[in-house]
């Protein structure tokens, strides 16, 4: 019955959520720019950054041949008083506070903010964040070990508790994305529990806090840095390049120390029963060297070498590790960086031709250059296509057609996720993937689909797209680089899910990636925590709030709307 | 060109795009690939819930409790019934059915007990017998009447208790029920070939043929010259070259009929159980050595007992069973009566000293080529006062069935002959 309850409070909550998004979608909180003619060519929904030059790729387009293709970027400070800074390129940086109107070449813009949103901080979001306290409620107190060790019960508290702070953490009261990150995190402790006897309940209650904890602390950790530490705006060059050097130094740890585990070197052992993945941590860095500095173009030397070079040097080292899905993790954020944030038609061109090439030549290449660097991946993906098409290998037919081999976990896992049940076989004893290898880590969604049911495999995925469609929502309250930020780590995320699940359940080739906020692990538990505190702090601050609430509405321009009334 | 904050965008939309292409993926799969899916959690949840099982004998004594028995010799000697995981034998039958699904809740496990027909003190006993004759091979007992089975060991079997150090293929053959395995059947054969020439010979019983110790080319055992036989002493005497002369009587195809009616090669003689019999073969080729069983026939050592619960039961065939639910098999007539009645009556004087009651009893040594041969000894105890037992015993490569005998007499009478009154 408990499950049946839980499910219900996750669709309430995608639901609530979902009418949020529906009653927020015209909002807007970025700089809004009209022309002398009253003419708003910037309506806020590009965020408080707006890029001002005489190249198209500028959010405002200046005609003017005495302007730079790539001028400047006006940002909305609200920090600062209240003002609108400008940002030269090639100036000094943030010298004009206060500016509402701002001349460039021989056109005059006049700057200001949207309209104060009705139902910003609106009694849906309490719902939303007491439905996801009551859910991990629900969850503890249902716990299977609750009653032969109230200790498990602080994995939980963790969770309540930071779902609590970040309702006033969020200057709209309504964290959603937090919200639906800390449900997901509350199946850790299920999961790593899975398989336990009762003498194992002290260390895996101790395992559950390190992992749980070590996800909620870096979300929390990275949005304190994101928030007060602007070494990776003001100094990027030199943040970038450190942040290249952390690489490389884990990369030289892993290449050095790591043993042979199942094929592939990603492990490295710290003493006693710790080790840690290398090729996890440097995800973290790599995001953030992604990020082209604001005001810079993408196609400068520079850049490049950030952009292009080290994430390449990345893929080269996940290949001599032979971790084909980190090698994939690494591709899919250097192509998403790269695409968004350059303004190069050419380059853009020659991304998708070459993503096109490998996609059209991946058969030849797998059959003979991939047996030479990976016998593993080699192997998964011909067993992922078995003797069928590309399709029947997206239908899954591969796994049944070798279900004694390769497809062995992917049917195990199947089985499990979608055989026992709508609801879950909660309370059965019988645990059927106990006895194969990765079942709480890269196998999580069967052993979760197993003890909660087929539904809840369903909800799980739907809460991800919630997450990623809510970050959609908030890209529009943040500036570039933050932008740019969510969406390298949603792109690291969307992977992380869809070559698991997708993996799993045997509809993509097997690559042993974890499932984000699901899986356990300590590694992954700190890269995929900061990517879900990147994306949860896409929010506007409370200054801003309070700006556009009260103070703002003195500013406001012709192009004021009321937006619920739209 | 793009705006960067439309690529953006975009980018995120797209990422969004695929997670609902992932579900739409999930959902494909979940359609198309069903019946396997189903299939594979079946199997895999009734492989977890042998501790739900409990098996009793016809006594209602443990024969399993959640795990194999302590005792060593009732673990291995009900291996071969009971099987493991990877064995798909009784345990697994039950397993299942301790299993129940609900759409809502997924399997649901109950307690299940299974209750054999099998007596555990004839079962365990069975097993010793074979352990201390030093040869590998099998005991079959069951009630001719009923078909209920009270004994089916292969010695030696699996301890599912201690196999560390075990090696799946090797020559002891542990994992399999020799009862299942066909062997050359020997002399046992000729009571085949002499019905087969009772039914399809009239006046067979008058006829007459004398031995002179080879007929063609069949040699009796050393050149025995048997002398003036009739078919009952040709039975009595287990005359190679008297079968011969008999079956060469009537038609090859007439023999190869009644072989397939009598099910002498059959492999589903047990309506309850499926353990992997193999199947019999029996060619007409060389007729003349097929019809003494050393031609290339192979046979099982439960369809050897098959045949004479038959000829037991006045020749009405029927399949045994190893559950007590199993209602009892209606039969089938494989031969008339009288030609039953004559090949029991022949065979009643074979094992009279031996075996402390009224029986009728073959031998057999089935010659293998560069081994020893095989030794076959089977009879059904016919007294009033004794079970209505049909006992094979088979020993693999133990040379003259004179081994078997011993075995399979020491033990009817230490064992059956002095327990309770069932199956009198």
């Amino acid at each position: 019955m408990i499950n049946i309850l839980c499910d219900l409070l996750l669709v309430g909550f995608i639901g609530i959520s979902v009418y949020i998004l529906y009653r927020t979608r015209n909002y807007r909180f970025g700089v809004v720019v009209s022309n002398d003619e009253n003419k708003t060519l910037s309506d806020g929904s590009g965020g408080l950054e707006i890029s001002f030059g005489s190249s198209r790729a500028n959010d405002i387009c200046v005609a003017d041949r005495s302007v730079l293709p790539f001028e400047s970027e006006v940002k909305y400070a609200p920090e600062q008083d209240g003002a609108f800074v400008i940002n030269e390129v090639g100036g000094a940086g943030g010298n004009s506070y206060g500016l509402a109107r701002y001349s460039l070449g021989k056109a005059t813009f006049s700057l200001s903010l949207p309209g104060a949103p009705v139902f910003y901080k609106s009694l849906f979001g309490l719902i939303a964040v007491l439905t996801g306290i009551v859910y991990a409620i629900l969850r503890a107190i249902s716990f299977r070990y609750l009653e032969s060790y109230p200790w498990v019960l602080i994995p939980f508290g963790m969770v309540v508790v930071y779902i609590i702070a970040m309702y006033f953490v969020r200057a709209d009261n309504a964290p959603i994305i937090e919200t639906a990150f800390a449900m997901l995190v509350t199946h850790q402790t299920e999961v790593i529990f899975y398989g336990a006897n009762e003498e194992q309940l002290k260390e895996r209650t101790i395992f559950a806090a390190v992992s749980i904890g070590l996800y909620l602390l870096s979300s929390i950790a990275v949005r304190i840095f994101l928030r007060y530490c602007k070494v990776y705006r003001e100094r990027a060059w030199v943040f970038r390049a450190v942040a290249a050097a952390a690489i490389a130094v884990l990369a030289v740890v892993n290449l050095l120390l790591a043993k042979d585990n199942n094929g592939a070197y990603n492990w490295v052992k710290i003493g006693g029963n710790l080790s840690f993945q290398p090729s996890e941590l440097i995800k973290v860095p790599l995001i953030f060297m992604l990020a082209v500095p604001a005001g810079e173009e993408f196609i400068r030397l520079k850049n490049l070498f950030f952009s292009v070079g080290v994430p390449v040097c990345c893929m080269i080292y996940a290949l001599l590790i032979r971790d084909s899905g980190v090698m994939v993790q690494y591709a899919v954020i250097t192509v998403a960086a790269l695409l968004v944030q350059n303004s190069s038609f050419l380059l853009s061109a020659l991304t998708a031709v070459v993503a096109v090439i490998v996609c059209k030549f991946l058969p030849a290449w797998w059959s003979v250059l991939l047996p030479k660097l990976s016998t593993t991946a080699f192997s998964r993906i011909n067993g992922w296509l078995g003797s069928g098409s590309f399709l029947d290998g997206l239908s899954g037919k591969g796994v049944w057609a070798s279900t004694e081999n390769y497809g062995y976990q992917s049917a195990q896992t199947a089985a499990a996720a979608f055989e026992s049940g709508l609801f879950g076989a909660a309370d059965s004893p019988y645990e059927v993937l106990k006895n194969v290898a990765a079942a709480n880590s890269d196998l999580v969604i069967g052993v979760l689909g197993e003890k909660n049911g087929s539904v809840f495999v369903i909800l799980t995925v739907l809460l991800f797209a919630l997450i990623v469609i809510f970050s959609f929502s908030s890209l529009k309250q943040q500036d570039k680089t933050t932008q740019v930020l969510t969406v390298t780590a949603l792109s690291l995320i969307t992977s992380g899910v869809l070559l698991n699940i997708g993996g799993t359940l045997g509809v993509l080739p097997l690559t042993g990636i974890v499932l984000p906020a699901l899986s356990r692990g300590g590694t992954a538990a700190i890269s995929y925590g900061v990517c879900f505190g990147i994306i949860s702090s896409t929010g506007v601050t409370h200054a801003y709030m309070n700006e556009l609430l009260n103070t703002g509405k003195k500013r406001r321009s012709r192009s004021e709307t009321n937006w619920d009334e739209e | 060109m793009f705006k960067k904050s439309r690529k953006i965008k975009a980018a995120v939309a797209f990422l969004a795009v695929l997670i609902i292409g992932l579900l739409v993926m999930m959902v494909i799969s979940l359609v198309t690939n069903s019946s396997e899916r189903k299939g594979y959690a079946r199997t895999n949840i009734t492989r977890m819930v042998s501790d739900r099982v409990t098996v009793l004998d016809v006594d209602g004594l443990p024969l399993y409790s959640g795990e194999y028995a302590k005792d060593r010799v009732l673990r291995e000697a009900m291996f071969p019934i009971l099987g493991s995981n990877s064995e798909k034998k009784l345990l697994v039958d039950a397993e299942q059915q301790a299993v129940s699904y609900s759409r809502f809740f997924g399997p649901k496990v109950t307690d299940t007990t299974v209750n054999l027909t099998i007596d555990r003190d004839l079962q365990v006993n069975a097993y010793s017998a074979l352990e201390e004759s030093g040869f590998f091979g099998s005991i079959f007992i069951a009630n001719y009447e009923t078909g209920a089975i009270r004994a089916m060991v292969s010695y030696p079997s699996l301890d599912v208790k201690n196999t560390e150090n075990e090696v799946k293929n090797d020559n002891t053959k542990k994992y399999l029920n020799r009862n299942m395995l066909a062997y050359t059947p020997g002399s046992v054969f000729k009571a085949v070939s002499a019905a087969a020439v009772l039914e399809n010979l009239s006046g067979a019983s008058g006829k007459k043929f004398t031995c002179t110790g080879q007929y063609k080319d069949v040699v009796c055992y050393e050149k025995t010259k048997h002398g003036e036989e009739t078919l009952a002493s040709v039975l009595l005497n287990s005359c190679n070259c008297g079968t011969t002369y008999f079956s060469s009587l009537i038609l090859p195809e007439a023999i190869e009929q009644f072989v397939s009616v009598s099910k002498i090669c059959g492999s589903d003689l047990i309506s309850d159980f499926d353990g992997g019999c193999e199947q019999g073969t029996f060619t007409t080729k060389n007729i003349g050595w097929a019809c003494v069983g050393q031609g290339e026939d192979n046979i099982t050592p439960i369809a050897v007992a098959n045949y004479y619960a038959a000829l037991a039961n006045g020749g009405i065939r029927r399949n045994f069973k190893l559950l007590r639910e199993t209602e009892i098999d209606k039969g089938s007539r494989i031969m008339m009566e009288s030609t039953a009645a004559y090949i029991t009556k022949a065979l009643t004087p074979l094992a009279a000293n031996q075996i402390k009651c009224k029986s009728f009893a073959k031998t057999g040594t089935a010659e293998v080529d560069n081994k020893p041969s095989h030794a076959w000894f089977v009879c059904a105890l016919t007294d009033e006062k004794a079970p209505k037992y049909v006992c094979v015993v088979m020993l693999e490569h133990a040379g003259g069935s004179q081994n078997a005998k011993k075995v399979a007499c020491d033990y009817i009478n230490n064992n059956i002959l002095t327990k309770g009154v069932r199956d009198k």
